[in-house]
């Protein structure tokens, strides 16, 4: 930039400059935290090498398949006469060959399936009901308003409550204690805001974030159609 | 599960732990960054920063398959911008920018009404470029970037960005020097 100054020289219209100063904005200071909980809170990225082993593998199975056709269609005629025709060998021998990965993989894929379910409506009003609160405070941490900080970790106990009693039900200890988690952190950001403790609050609200998204990380998951669903698995 | 919640309130948790700890790196160290990319194009905070965080998530999804991580913030940036365009277009945002700027400003004096009709003449302007020289010259007045940093981010010789620039800044003189054509705004 600084070869282009005699350039930039616009008189009383320093554009640089006055750029420069409309933009030397600052992102709220809950920002960083924000952006960490979103991110916390996306399906993790499917790591690069199972995908790529079965890619492979596939191609492999496809080359070996392809292979042995050419190789019989070049060497032996098909049986044309036979009263019981056989599926023949350069057929069956690829596909026993992958058949048992391939059994696995979708016995695999039937429990995963198996283990999720669609959250109810009243599981996703607390789940809204939760995003709506931590925005909320957020607002209200800046604005410094105690008494709608107190509501706000009201709200969230409540909801602790429902989804610890939503782990209870299916006897899923983990999840129990990521819940009561939450509700201590609920019960320290009241105490906190009670006596208007701003470090007291910031560190409720960080372990509030981190409690929300150990949860979302581990029990929820994503649909290609962008749904959510609930894994009963961790 | 007691482990990884402390973990993850301390920041961001990912698939791959060192992979985790490079993308909070980089995080951190871009985060202004993105914002300020995202407000050049829809001066409003609040929408800036979901966009910069919708910028985050998009990278993070694709942090693995960025080879050269080095590249991080000219990536984040394009990806920032892109987003914030699509945001703007899509929500009609630029109706509504003069009234957002107002309100995002607090003034106290009296002065205040003439520097926020610059701002305006000047956004105005800024938003009268073509894309490919309004993002040169919002890089250039970012953190102070130099010509060769803009070129960088951008993936550009630092020629193009220079010929880029001069002609940015001299239709932005043109616009904001002629008052009769480009009135202040109200």
């Amino acid at each position: 930039m600084s070869g282009h100054q005699s350039a930039s020289a616009l008189g009383d219209w320093n554009v640089d400059r006055q750029l420069a100063e409309a933009l030397a904005v600052e992102p709220s200071p809950e920002f960083l935290a924000r952006v960490r909980m979103r991110i916390a809170a996306e399906p993790e990225p499917r790591a690069w090498m199972p995908q790529w082993i079965f890619a492979a593998a596939g191609a492999g199975a496809l080359a070996v398949a392809s292979a042995a056709v050419l190789t019989q269609l070049t060497q032996a005629p098909l049986p044309r006469d036979s009263n019981q025709p056989q599926p023949p060998s350069y057929v069956t021998a690829p596909l026993a060959a992958i058949a048992p990965f391939a059994m696995a993989m979708s016995a695999a894929r039937r429990d995963r399936e198996s283990d999720v379910e669609k959250p109810t409506p009243e599981m996703r009003a607390i789940m809204k009901s939760n995003a709506d609160a931590a925005t909320a405070l957020t607002a209200h941490r800046q604005q410094h308003d105690y008494a709608a900080i107190v509501h706000d970790a009201a709200t969230l106990n409540q909801n602790f409550a429902y989804v610890e009693a939503f782990w209870a039900n299916k006897n899923m200890h983990a999840p129990i204690d990521i819940s009561r988690n939450g509700l201590k952190a609920a019960a320290d950001l009241k105490a906190a805001a009670a006596a208007r403790d701003d470090a007291a609050i910031e560190k409720a609200m960080t372990a509030l974030i981190g409690i929300c998204a150990a949860c979302h990380m581990t029990y929820r998951g994503q649909l290609p159609d962008k749904s959510y669903v609930i894994r009963l698995y961790s | 599960m007691h482990e990884r919640a402390d973990r993850l309130a301390g920041g961001f948790v990912g698939v791959d732990d060192e992979l985790e700890r490079e993308f909070e790196t980089r995080l951190v160290e871009s985060s202004t960054l993105a914002f300020r990319v995202a407000y050049s194009v829809l001066r409003h905070r609040e929408d800036a920063e979901d966009v910069a965080q919708d910028a985050f998530a998009k990278a993070y999804r694709n942090f693995r398959q960025l080879r050269d991580r080095d590249r991080f913030r000219a990536w984040l940036a394009r990806l920032t911008w892109r987003l914030a365009i699509d945001r703007c277009r899509a929500t009609h945002r630029r109706q509504r920018l003069e009234s957002a700027a107002t309100d995002s400003d607090s003034p106290t004096a009296a002065d205040t009404v003439e520097t926020r009709e610059r701002e305006d003449r000047l956004w105005k302007a800024i938003d009268a470029l073509p894309e490919k020289l309004r993002i040169v010259v919002v890089l250039a007045s970012i953190e102070g970037h130099e010509v060769k940093e803009v070129a960088s981010l951008l993936g550009l010789p630092q020629g193009t960005v220079k010929s880029r620039l001069f002609l940015a800044r001299q239709r932005l003189k043109e616009h904001l020097e002629c008052p009769v054509i480009n009135p202040p705004a109200r």
